[in-house]
């Protein structure tokens, strides 16, 4: 961009064209006076001479200048500028050749001008061309070793070039001259070709550097793209957390509301259900009780029917309000100080008309009469014993035992505690069976049997009554022969906490 | 007029065949009963009415028993009364409730007959 339209001109190839024609014309005006004895083998100058210096001085110039402009300003060079440096050359070459022709006798040495031609070929052409050239160059060299003369026809007149062999040095001279000039040629050869393999070299790495660059690129392009689809599946993924999570929330609300609503219906229900069940109760109570009139034996024993059929309902209800209130339920346990015989008695009176009409024998024993009061929330032991008892009844045959006994068991134990034992002579629980019962649900198969009724929450309700009041419940049995549950409650217990 | 020596007991119940059993039954015992079969009739009635006990239902129509409770509490006139609550609610929250509000008792009604419920009548009125 910088570069002086002079410098540009200088070296470009008009200056070729101005020496040819120089030279042309040169050599026309050379022929037309060549009649006036130009030649002679001496210092003369001769326009012959002249001509030749100018023309060796015009071709210096000119690579001068085009190596300038070729190495500070690093331009290529166009085709055109081939053809007309490889005329250029030629030039050169011409002459070289006529001035070592006229002069070359002087000095053996002079026949390293052949290098300025070499060279100028070599840099204009970094290829074939200045292979072939050199080449040339090396082969004339040579070749003059056997040319004593050479005769130039220049138009009409003979121009005797003597041969620069046939200076007065030796032959030790010549051989010398030729092996310098044999090893120029060769080293110049050389380092053509090891141009050639660095450019190639060069040419290769930088390639495989593009390659690289592009792969480098490539890679980029494919970790952006790479990223991108990562951070859009994030987002997505944000996004559907966050829908989820809102999903979520609304699941957990909907959860809460459909608990409460159940919460409540089952509270609502079986407090609904309550009222009429005390009014059967009540009537068939009174009935019963012969408080409306006398009534028959059979009469009795249908109302008493009715009557346990009632009982075993509300204990079916009082269960249900109970195993809603699964969870924590501590709290829900009013304690109150009781007497456990009165109690006991208060619950199983329930059953007399029971006992009687399947001819039972329902007995309370007390081991002593000076028993502690406990600590129990009434509403739910009247639930354990009134389960007990009525199972002890359901699963005694006709004319069983059914025996509720107090025991004290403050003196064998750590922990000074009362013992309700319920045993009854009925049909046992299996030995394979008896690890389930206490499970929600699990009825024996020899109690389905007998009765198709229950729902087999009793038990498990019982047990955890049982436990809330800090005490202890188990059972023994033979299958046919009976089963005694225990209930072991601790004396003055504390409420403990539930975590 | 009634000797003074019968007790008289006010009986708040809205299910009428309960109610009238309850009625029959406690007559028997020579009580002197009066009914409302709401909360609002049985304030109206408390005015002119002075019992020496009341069987109060939680759940009734109008007012419910919660408030009756907290009603006779607040008067000084009535706050002496016992008041056993005679109900089929029976979670650990509404016996609370009934007993902060001055109930001396919580019988759920499902799970006594009416000879129970006479017996601690009984024992409330013959100290």
């Amino acid at each position: 961009m910088s570069n002086p339209v002079s410098l540009k001109l200088f070296a470009s190839g008009r200056l070729i064209y101005l020496r040819w024609f120089s030279l042309a014309g040169l050599l026309a005006i050379l022929g037309l006076f060549s009649n006036f004895n130009l030649i002679t083998a001496s210092y003369v100058i001769s326009p012959v001479t002249l001509a030749i210096w100018l023309i060796l001085a015009l071709s210096l110039i000119n690579f001068l200048l085009w190596l300038i402009y070729r190495f500070i300003y690093l331009k290529p060079i166009s085709g055109l500028v081939n053809v007309l440096s490889l005329l250029q050359i030629v030039i050169d070459i011409f002459a070289v050749f006529s001035f070592l022709a006229l002069f070359g006798y002087l000095s053996p040495f002079l026949i390293l001008m052949w290098l300025y031609p070499l060279a100028e070929a070599i840099v204009l052409f970094k290829s074939l061309g200045s292979i072939i050239i050199s080449l040339g160059l090396g082969l004339t060299a040579y070749s003059l070793k056997f040319i004593a003369e050479t005769k130039l026809m220049i138009a009409g007149d003979t121009v005797v070039l003597k041969s620069v062999l046939n200076s007065p040095l030796g032959d030790e001279a010549k051989n010398w001259l030729f092996m310098s000039l044999g090893i120029i040629v060769s080293s110049l050869f050389l380092i053509y070709v090891f141009s050639l393999v660095k450019q190639q070299g060069l040419f290769l790495l930088e390639s495989g550097e593009k390659k690289l660059k592009q792969k480098q690129i490539g890679d980029e392009a494919w970790r952006e793209r790479w990223l991108n689809k990562f951070s859009l599946t994030l987002d997505e993924n944000k996004r559907t957390l966050r829908a989820k999570e809102l999903e979520l929330a609304l699941a957990y609300q909907k959860l809460n509301t459909l608990e409460h609503a159940k919460a409540e219906f089952i509270s609502i229900s079986t407090h609904q259900m309550r009222t009429p069940l005390a009014a059967i109760k009540w009537t068939f109570n009174m009935m019963l009780s012969e408080q409306l009139g006398k009534i028959t034996e059979e009469q009795k024993n249908f109302l008493d029917k009715g009557y346990q059929g009632t009982l075993r309902l509300i204990n079916i209800v009082n269960n249900l309000v109970h195993i809603d209130h699964d969870e924590a339920n501590k709290d829900d346990y009013n304690f109150q100080a009781t007497n456990l015989a009165d109690f006991l008695k208060d619950i199983s009176g329930a059953f007399s008309n029971q006992a009687e009409s399947k001819k039972i024998n329902l007995t309370i024993n007390q081991a002593a009469s000076n028993l502690p009061m406990i600590e129990l929330d009434q509403n739910k032991m009247r639930m354990v014993l009134e389960n007990l008892i009525d199972n002890a009844m359901k699963y005694t045959p006709r004319e069983g035992q059914v025996s509720l006994i107090i025991k004290d068991d403050r003196l064998n134990s750590a922990e000074p505690a009362i013992e309700l034992m319920i045993k009854d002579t009925g049909v046992g629980i299996p030995v394979d069976e008896q690890k389930k019962i206490f499970h929600k649900f699990y009825r024996a198969s020899n109690a389905r049997r007998q009765e198709p009724d229950g729902s087999g929450i009793g038990l498990f309700i019982a047990k955890d009554i049982v436990e809330n009041h800090s005490g202890t419940i188990w059972f023994d049995s033979v299958e046919n022969k009976g089963t005694t549950f225990h209930i072991v409650l601790p004396v003055r217990q504390k409420i403990k906490n539930k975590v | 007029m009634s000797e003074t020596e019968s007790k008289k007991i006010l009986i708040v119940e809205d299910d009428e065949f309960l109610r009238s059993l309850t009625v029959k039954r406690l007559e028997k015992e020579n009580y002197n009963i009066e009914v409302a079969m709401d909360g609002k009739v049985a304030l109206e009635v408390l005015t002119t009415y002075s019992p020496d006990l009341i069987l109060l239902d939680l759940l009734l129509p109008e007012i419910d028993g919660f408030e009756v409770l907290a009603k006779i509490q607040e008067n000084p006139a009535w706050s002496k009364i016992p008041v056993v609550v005679f109900s089929n609610l029976g979670q650990r929250e509404d016996i609370e409730k009934a007993k902060s509000l001055g109930a001396s008792d919580f019988l759920i009604k499902a799970n006594f007959t009416l000879d129970d419920v006479t017996t601690k009548v009984n024992g409330y009125l013959n100290k």
